[in-house]
C-alpha cells in the first residue's frame, strides 16, 4: 500500500473547563484545593486517509468526530499527537508555511446558513480565495475560474451578484462546495455537509460531491452520523465512540460483518423496509461524560461482553483476518 | 427566479430600512429637520447675511438688538444681535457648523478607536481582551465631562488663551472622542464574539486568510449595524458634551462660537432682558440633539435583531 495522504497519529484534544487559576482554586474543608477539569474530546485517534478514497467517520453526537475534522484542518490545535499531509507534519506549521496546505486542503461545513458571509455577494465569496491563493491570475482568468466552479456545482454564474440569503439551503451548500473547489484542493474535509438539508436535497448534494471526486480526483474525510450515507458514499468507515476509534473497516465489510459490539448496536438501529420485527440491540445506560472518562475500554459500561480486563485495560486497534481493525478485547480474545 | 440583477438602489428600496422609514412619521420629520440643519450649517458662508468671524463687519453700536417683531428691532438682524453686535442668525448658522463638526469629528474618532480595540479584544481574546477591556472599564468609571474638564483645563493653562482658541476645535474633538470610545468598543466586542463563532469565519480561516483580513473584511461588515445606531446617538452626546464644556468656559472661544459658547455668552445678559442671545441658540441645540436622538431611536428599533432579522 502506498503512503497515506493524511496520517493522523495519536491525536488528542482536550478542552479546558476550569478557567483561569483563580477559578480553579476553591476553599473546602479548611484547605485550598486546586481543581482542573477538561472535556476529553479526542483520546488517541490514529487514522490514515488514502489518496482517492472517501473515509467516513461516524458516531453519535459528542463522540469527537467534528473535533477530528477541525483538528485536521488546523482550526483547532491538538493537545497531543500529529497530523501529517503527504509525509509532512502540518499541525505545528506557522504563518506562511501553512499556506500551500491551505490550498490543498479544504473544508465544507455543516450549516450552509452560517458558512457564507452574509455581507458578501457570491461572486466576492468565490473570487476572494482564488485571488488570495493565485495572485498570478489576471482579473479575467479569476472570473473564468469562478464561472467554471459555479457551473460545476450547478449554480447559474449569472447569480454571482446575489447575496447568500437569497438562496435556498441546498443552493447555499453548493456555493460552499464551489468555494472549497475554487482553489483546486486535493483533499476535502466535509463536516456533516448534508445533515442541515432537506432529504430531497441531500441526495443531490451527495451526488455532487461524488461527481467532484471523480472529475477532480479528490480525497474525502467525511464526517456524518447518517449510516445510509456512509453505505452509499464511503470507501472505508471509522466508527468513533467517546473520542476513540472503535472500528475501522471497508464499507462493505463493516456493514456485512460488524465486529465491535458498539458497531453492531449502531447498525442494528438502521430502519429497514423488509424488517417487520427488527432486532434492535438495546444498549444499557448512557454515554459517559467526556469530562471523567471511564477507565479501560470507554465502552465497557454499556457493553454486554465486558469483563474485568475491559474495565482495566484500554484496547488497541487490532487487525482481524477480514481486514477490519477493531479495538475490543472480546474480539481479540475470540469471545465475540 | 428571475436572472435580472438588482442595483444597489433597488436593493435599498426593497429593504426593511426604507420600508419602516416610509411608515414612521417621526423618523421622516426628524430626518428632514436634521438634513435642513446640516445643509444650513454646511452652506453657512453662503446663507449667513454677515460673517461673524470678520471683526470689521461688527459694529458695537448694534449690540443687543432684539429679534424682529419687538420694539427697537432692526430688520437687518432678523434674530437680533448679541452683546458684541454680531448678527444672531449668522452666528447661530456658524455655531451649528462648529457644533456639528465637533459632534461628527468626535464620533469618527470614537468609532475608529472603538472599532479597532473592540475588534482586537473580541477576535483575539485572552490577554489582549482583558487588558483592553480593563482600560475601557477604568475609563468608563470616570465621567466623560470630568476627564474633559481636567484635560481641557490643563491644556488651556499650558497653551494660554490665544493658542487654545486656535486649536480648541481639535482639542474638543480629541477630548470627547477619546473619552467615549469604550462605549463603541464594548458593543463591537460583543458582536465580534457572536460573529467569530459562525462558520463563515472558520471557512475564511481554512482558506488561510490572515487575521487582519478576517477581522476587517469578514467580521467587521457584519458588526456594523449596532455601531451605526450607537454612533448616531453618540453624535448627539458629543454635541451636548461640547456645549457643556463651552458653557463652562473650556470649549470654543467667543471669537468662533459653537452653540454652547453662544449660550454661555448670552447667559451673562439674560438678567438684563436680552434673553434671545441665550434662548435662540439654546432652542437650536435642543432641536438638533432631539432630532438626532429620535433618528437614533428609530434606527435602534429597525436594526434590533429581535424585532427584525436581516
Amino acid at each position: 500500500m502506498t503512503s497515506p495522504l493524511i496520517d493522523i497519529r495519536g491525536l488528542e484534544k482536550q478542552f479546558d473547563l476550569s478557567g483561569s487559576f483563580l477559578e480553579q482554586v476553591s476553599f473546602k474543608g479548611g484547605r485550598f484545593q486546586r481543581k482542573q477539569e477538561a472535556v476529553h474530546a479526542i483520546n488517541g485517534v490514529d487514522l490514515q486517509v488514502h489518496k482517492g478514497e472517501a473515509l467516513c467517520v461516524v458516531g453519535e453526537s459528542g463522540c469527537g468526530k467534528s473535533t477530528v475534522a477541525r483538528t485536521v484542518m488546523g482550526l483547532l490545535s491538538p493537545t497531543a499527537g500529529e497530523v501529517h499531509y503527504d509525509g509532512q507534519r502540518i499541525d505545528n506549521l506557522k504563518g506562511r508555511e501553512v499556506l500551500p496546505y491551505r490550498r490543498k486542503m479544504q473544508m465544507i461545513f455543516q450549516n450552509p446558513y452560517a458558512s457564507l458571509n452574509p455581507r458578501m455577494t457570491i461572486q466576492q465569496t468565490l473570487e476572494e480565495p482564488i485571488r488570495f491563493h493565485r495572485p498570478d491570475l489576471a482579473r479575467k482568468e479569476v472570473r473564468d475560474k469562478v464561472q467554471e466552479v459555479m457551473q460545476s456545482v450547478g449554480i447559474d454564474p449569472d447569480w454571482g451578484s446575489r447575496f447568500g440569503h437569497e438562496f435556498s439551503g441546498g443552493q447555499r451548500q453548493r456555493i460552499a462546495i464551489a468555494r472549497a473547489l475554487a482553489v483546486d484542493p486535493e483533499f476535502i474535509v466535509a463536516d456533516e455537509p448534508i445533515s442541515a438539508l432537506d432529504v430531497s436535497i441531500q441526495a443531490q448534494v451527495l451526488n455532487l460531491l461524488m461527481d467532484a471526486q471523480d472529475t477532480r480526483n479528490l480525497t474525502y474525510l467525511f464526517i456524518t452520523h447518517d449510516l445510509a450515507v456512509v453505505e452509499h458514499f464511503g470507501t472505508r468507515v471509522a466508527v468513533m465512540y467517546l473520542g476513540r476509534v472503535c472500528e475501522l473497516a471497508d464499507t462493505k465489510t463493516l456493514f456485512a460483518e460488524p465486529r465491535h459490539p458498539y458497531t453492531q448496536a449502531l447498525l442494528s438501529a438502521i430502519p429497514r423496509l423488509e424488517d417487520d420485527r427488527p432486532n434492535y440491540i438495546k444498549l444499557q445506560g448512557e454515554v459517559p461524560t467526556p469530562v471523567n472518562l471511564p477507565s479501560g475500554c470507554v465502552f465497557h459500561g454499556r457493553c454486554p461482553y465486558a469483563n474485568e480486563r475491559c474495565r482495566q485495560e484500554v484496547p488497541r486497534l487490532i487487525a482481524t483476518d477480514s481486514g477490519t481493525r477493531v479495538a475490543c478485547h472480546a474480539v481479540e480474545e475470540g469471545r465475540l | 427566479m428571475t436572472t435580472a440583477t438588482l442595483s444597489r438602489w433597488d436593493r435599498f428600496r426593497d429593504s426593511f430600512l426604507w420600508y419602516s422609514f416610509k411608515r414612521d412619521k417621526v423618523a421622516i420629520v426628524s430626518f428632514f429637520v436634521l438634513l435642513l440643519m446640516v445643509l444650513a450649517a454646511v452652506f453657512a458662508p453662503l446663507l449667513a447675511p454677515t460673517d461673524p468671524y470678520d471683526l470689521a463687519m461688527i459694529n458695537i453700536m448694534n449690540s443687543e438688538l432684539p429679534p424682529v417683531g419687538m420694539d427697537g428691532a432692526d430688520p437687518a438682524f432678523p434674530l437680533g444681535t448679541d452683546a458684541q453686535g454680531r448678527d444672531m442668525l449668522s452666528t447661530i448658522l456658524y455655531g451649528t457648523r462648529v457644533s456639528l463638526l465637533i459632534g461628527f469629528g468626535a464620533v469618527v474618532l470614537q468609532a475608529t478607536l472603538g472599532i479597532l480595540f473592540g475588534l482586537l479584544a473580541g477576535y483575539l481574546g485572552g490577554r489582549v481582551d482583558s487588558i483592553l477591556m480593563r482600560i475601557a472599564d477604568v475609563q468608563l468609571s470616570f465621567s466623560t465631562l470630568m476627564v474633559a474638564i481636567i484635560v481641557g483645563a490643563v491644556f488651556k493653562a499650558s497653551f494660554g488663551n490665544l493658542m487654545f482658541g486656535e486649536i480648541a476645535i481639535y482639542m474638543l474633538i480629541f477630548i470627547i472622542g477619546v473619552a467615549e470610545w469604550p462605549q463603541i468598543a464594548r458593543t463591537v466586542r460583543a458582536s465580534v464574539l457572536a460573529e467569530k463563532k459562525k462558520e463563515y469565519v472558520d471557512a475564511a480561516k481554512v482558506m488561510g486568510f490572515r487575521t487582519n483580513r478576517i477581522m476587517f473584511r469578514h467580521i467587521l461588515p457584519n458588526t456594523l449595524s449596532p455601531i451605526f445606531v450607537i454612533a448616531t446617538v453618540q453624535i448627539a452626546n458629543a454635541i451636548i458634551s461640547e456645549a457643556a464644556l463651552s458653557f463652562l468656559g473650556l470649549g470654543m472661544p467667543e471669537t468662533q462660537p459653537s452653540l454652547g459658547s453662544l449660550i454661555k455668552s448670552g447667559f451673562d445678559y439674560i438678567q438684563s432682558g436680552s434673553w434671545w442671545i441665550t434662548l435662540i441658540p439654546g432652542l437650536v441645540l435642543v432641536v438638533l440633539v432631539l432630532v438626532i436622538n429620535l433618528l437614533g431611536d428609530w434606527l435602534r428599533d429597525v436594526m434590533n435583531p429581535r424585532l427584525y432579522k436581516g
